[in-house]
């Protein structure tokens, strides 16, 4: 590793308008959302084109210095923090929305336009780009691709992984290749495509992708319905599915989520006997709307349902929505001196109410107060770990939660991780979840790794261990 | 050039800046972060410079003017979900610069 050689050739090319040595706005790139322990870059650089992202790869590969790519920093497991002295590659200029192709289905758009941006402007032309994190407000293009994104829509949209068609891509060798297709059906040799993208930036910097677009819907109606068994409210959903529906959103919000809303916004009561709450969207055409309506209220009452409300009115959608859209900021303002860590495991739908019930039996276990919601269409569950970060104890307790969450996911037919990722905090989690699925896979990742990165210099310790 | 850290520290519980949970909406609706794509002249990176110098770590003028260029819009004050009062906080840190520079 010879970092002043580096810095010198870097130097030549890049502007200094694009590289940042100064310590504190170093400092800056030290974290991400994620508890995961805080490193300091050696350097930032900030590349406007792929060219300039080639051509510092090439030089970071020659002297072995390690690189991070990085974008909106709201990763949750510590994809972007830069270890072991590393340099970050700051890709938020890149941030041009190129080309909306409505005949050929498409969006090409450069990897630092935030995932609201991008929709802001395809609702201009009656579209939508669907993977909706709940942090797209901050959340990039890139940095969702890399991480394998999903959000609310995910049941009926899929993940980020099901709407990209090709990606300009900068391997760790510092060559630019374009992978997969601008069309829809691609099967160009095998699909590496598909390898870049969730490998948080360990497989490649992608600098600008073709992402599949969709109509937005014609109409949308929002049912809402109260549970006193989390089991019954599990049970709905299994029978929404069952009856042939596939709704925009189906949420989950656990008695303790319901708690801390209402004691953040006056407005916001619920039944006290009710232990959970479903909000479930339908889309469609706006004459199939009745009959939706009609099959879904008996659907709900028939699993237990009660005080079933629906509406397709903007602001009484709004109004039912404020449940799950008021959570995160009352869990941050609830719990002062406290921190939320937002866990993130999938189950497959019918195993819900045992995930859930494991759940409350994790937090006891520890004496960490867990608040619950989810994504329950495609049944991933986000337990929100409450811990204080200045208690050694605390911490330590929510790397156990974190871990027996997994494993118990795992147990049930799941996975550890349904959108945010691995990063750091969740690497032996995947080992524990290829040992269920077969230890080998972990081999076939090393290698494919050290067949992308030779040297090891993109993201280093990120996903897997290749030592 | 360094603020007294007595009265940042007093700034960052004053604002219980601690809260920030680094989630970054704020950034996405800053005007100076728009116009320069640098972390310090945005909310998110303003606050940890506040934070940093609360903690005795040392920032240089490029970075105070990270502080100083804050047009105390308010945009992200709106998108906080932690309901930190960023605008106020970072105007508070900016009085004390002044102050401190003028001394
Ligand atoms: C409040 C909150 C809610 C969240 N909710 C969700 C949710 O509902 N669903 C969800 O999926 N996630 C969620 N997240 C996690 C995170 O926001 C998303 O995964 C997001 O898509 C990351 O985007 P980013 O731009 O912040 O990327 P970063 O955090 O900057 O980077 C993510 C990873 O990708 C790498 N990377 C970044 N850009 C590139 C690039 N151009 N090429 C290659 N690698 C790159 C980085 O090294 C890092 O490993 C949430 C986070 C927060 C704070
Ligand atoms: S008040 Fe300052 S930090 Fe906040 S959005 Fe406006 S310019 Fe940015
Ligand atoms: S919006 Fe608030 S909590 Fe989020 S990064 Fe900005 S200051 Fe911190």
């Amino acid at each position: 590793m010879d970092f002043e050689a580096f810095r010198a050739e870097v130097k030549r090319i890049m502007d200094s308008s694009k590289i940042i040595e100064s310590r504190g706005e170093l400092m800056l790139y030290s974290y991400d959302a994620s508890p995961a322990e805080p490193a300091i870059p050696r350097m930032v650089i900030q590349p406007e084109t792929t060219n300039e992202v080639s051509e510092v790869i090439k030089l970071a590969n020659k002297y072995l210095i390690p690189i991070v790519p990085s974008s909106g920093r709201t990763s949750l497991h510590g994809g972007p923090i830069p270890y072991n002295g590393a340099v970050v590659l700051d890709l938020m200029r890149m941030n041009k929305i190129l080309e909306v192709n409505l005949e050929d289905s498409y969006v090409h758009v450069e990897v630092g336009v935030r995932l609201d941006e991008l929709n802001a402007e395809l609702a201009r032309y009656g579209y939508f780009f669907p993977p909706d994190p709940a942090s797209s407000a901050a959340a990039t293009v890139g940095g969702s691709l890399a991480n394998g994104a999903g959000g609310m829509r995910g049941a009926k949209y899929g993940t980020v992984k099901d709407w990209v068609l090709g990606a300009e891509v900068v391997l760790p060798t510092g060559e630019p290749v374009f992978m997969g297709c601008r069309t829809l059906k691609c099967r160009a040799g095998y699909d590496l495509l598909s390898l870049v993208i969730g490998s948080e930036g360990t497989l490649g910097v992608i600098t600008n992708a073709y992402l599949k677009i969709w109509p937005l819907p014609e109409a949308i109606v929002r049912l809402r319905a109260y549970f006193r068994d989390v089991v019954d409210a599990a049970r709905a959903v299994g029978m929404v599915k069952a009856k042939g529906f596939r709704p925009l959103i189906v949420e989950f919000l656990d008695r303790g989520t319901m708690e801390a809303v209402s004691g953040y916004v006056k407005e916001f009561t619920y039944p006290r006997d009710s232990e959970a709450m479903l909000i479930i969207d339908l889309d469609g055409p706006p004459e199939a709307m009745k009959r939706y309506i009609d099959s879904m209220v008996n659907i709900l009452k028939g699993a237990g349902g009660y005080g079933i409300e629906w509406t397709s009115d903007k602001d009484e959608m709004d109004r039912i929505y404020m449940a799950r859209r008021a959570a995160y900021p009352a869990l941050l303002r609830l719990f002062s001196g406290m921190r939320v860590m937002p866990e993130d495991i999938s189950v497959p739908p019918s195993r819900l109410p045992e995930a859930v019930k494991g759940i409350g039996s994790i937090a006891s276990k520890y004496g960490l107060k867990i608040v619950t919601w989810g994504h329950v269409g495609d049944g991933n569950l986000h337990p929100n770990i409450i811990y204080n970060p200045n208690d050694q104890s605390s911490v330590s307790k929510l790397y156990s939660v974190s871990k027996e969450l997994g494993l118990m996911a795992i147990n049930l037919g799941g996975t550890v991780s349904s959108e945010h990722g691995i990063g750091v905090l969740k690497k032996d989690l995947l080992t524990s979840e290829l040992e269920v699925k077969g230890i080998a896979q972990l081999r076939l990742m090393k290698a494919i790794k050290r067949v992308f990165d030779p040297n090891n210099i993109l993201n280093p310790g990120k996903v897997i261990d290749i030592d | 050039m360094i603020l007294i850290n007595d009265q940042v520290k007093l700034l960052v519980e004053k604002y219980s800046l601690a809260r920030c949970a680094r989630c970054n909406f704020c950034e996405s609706v800053c005007p100076t972060y728009a116009a320069t794509r640098r972390r310090v002249h945005g909310p998110r990176g303003r606050i940890w410079l506040i934070i940093y110098l609360s903690q005795g770590i040392d920032v240089n003028s490029d970075e105070y003017d990270g502080l100083l260029s804050c047009l105390n819009c308010r945009a992200c004050n709106q998108v906080c979900p932690a309901g930190i009062e960023i605008a106020e906080a970072i105007h508070d840190a900016k009085v004390l610069l002044i102050r401190s520079a003028l001394k």
